[in-house]
């Protein structure tokens, strides 16, 4: 799924659109957790999409630590200008919806986005 | 040619809430310039697997963020060489009051600030267990708490396989299904080939296929410890019939095939290569 469908799916706003442009997302994991998002750990390069309702900062470096390109901020919160700086920085795209997370992984799941492969452990 | 081994060392203050993360990236970023940059280490297999890189951020994003958590200060040393990564997080801090507590998923004892940043999920130190090769957790009470931990380099063959089911195998290697009822559904990710109980036991892959001559009733037992859905009977062994009705019982299937194991292995590992 290129991230112009995503965003006109969950009809998101684009908060910081540095980053790769052209990659086609297969898969998404949905978190506020940060540990449970470091659950995903898969061994596939596919691009992932996170969502998360954390605004703060240690999202975009979840991102980065688990090379996600893209991250979709949910319930349409108001990101802080710091976390949007270190998205910009470090080439992660950012987008916000105005959509409970629930919704928003119905919508995207719907369109053919599949959850993130995870090892049983 | 000459081993060059790199260390890398940060601070980390602890309710350092902002910046939380911030050692892991650096760190992470001075791997990555090794791993391109420098001759000793180019060379080795594994430069670009981000697999490797990915593993080793998660448990030291979990470690760092232990110590911003619970301590006071901590010093995060990463140690690179050709192999392995190993991470070193040494805090002051008031320890853990109870280890076992402490690696039981779902427990914790972080603060409100830290919970509202979404960590502090009880899953830290589990998840570096699960994740890392190599764990070694010390702490005292009131002193501080160490914690080391080693990422070692993915075999290649590890990485390619993926999952195969059942029916799929015994269809491809033309095999003999020897018990009945049960649940041909459930997916292989690699196999072992032995004979000797004890090396299955200590060497073997949860949840793999297992190859064997050994028909004896202790192959259900180790196959029930080792999680091993399916045995593979080489050279038409016969199976006692208590074997197969154990076997049905604990849901383990048994196939049986003509040929040895060596052949049975070599088709098997076609089999997973070319998936």
């Amino acid at each position: 799924m290129k991230i112009k469908t995503i965003i006109d799916v969950t009809k998101a706003e684009i908060l910081q659109k540095n980053g790769i442009t052209d990659i086609d997302i297969k898969y998404a994991f949905a978190a506020d957790l940060m540990s449970d998002t470091l659950f995903i750990i898969s061994r596939e390069e596919e691009p992932v999409l996170l969502i998360s309702g954390i605004t703060d900062q240690s999202v975009v470096r979840t991102a980065i630590i688990l090379d996600i390109p893209v991250v979709l901020i949910v319930r349409g919160k108001t990101v802080p200008q710091k976390t949007i700086e270190l998205a910009k920085k470090n080439n992660i795209i950012m987008l916000k919806t105005h959509y409970i997370m629930f919704v928003t992984c119905g919508l995207l799941y719907k369109e053919g986005l599949k959850g993130a492969p995870w090892q049983k452990r | 040619m000459a081993k060059k081994i790199k260390i890398f060392q940060f601070p980390i203050r602890g309710a350092d809430f902002e910046h939380i993360g911030n050692v892991t990236i650096e760190t992470r970023k001075l791997i990555k310039i090794s791993f391109t940059e420098e001759e000793c280490f180019k060379n080795e297999s594994f430069v670009g697997s981000r697999d490797f890189l990915r593993r080793f951020g998660i448990c030291a994003y979990e470690a760092e963020a232990n110590v911003i958590i619970h301590a006071y200060y901590g010093l995060f040393k990463t140690i690179l060489c050709c192999k392995r990564i190993k991470g070193e997080v040494i805090d002051r801090g008031p320890g853990i009051p109870s280890i076992l507590n402490a690696l039981t998923p779902g427990f914790s004892t972080a603060s409100e600030t830290a919970k509202s940043l979404g960590f502090g999920a009880g899953v830290g130190l589990n998840n570096i267990q699960k994740i890392a090769d190599f764990t070694m957790l010390h702490s005292e009470k009131g002193k501080g708490t160490s914690l080391q931990f080693e990422v070692w380099k993915a075999k290649d063959n590890e990485i390619r396989r993926t999952a195969m089911k059942i029916k799929q195998i015994i269809k491809a290697l033309k095999l003999e299904l020897v018990t009945k009822n049960v649940d041909m559904e459930k997916e292989v990710k690699s196999a072992y080939s032995c004979d000797l109980l004890s090396n299955v036991l200590a060497k073997a892959e949860d949840e793999s296929a297992w190859l064997t001559v050994q028909t004896n009733m202790n192959i259900i037992g180790v196959a029930t410890i080792k999680k091993i859905p399916i045995i593979i009977i080489s050279e038409n062994s016969t199976i006692p019939k208590q074997a197969i009705a154990k076997a049905e019982e604990n849901g383990i299937i048994i196939a049986k095939g003509n040929e040895d194991t060596f052949t049975i292995s070599g088709k098997l590992y076609e089999l997973f290569q070319k998936e």
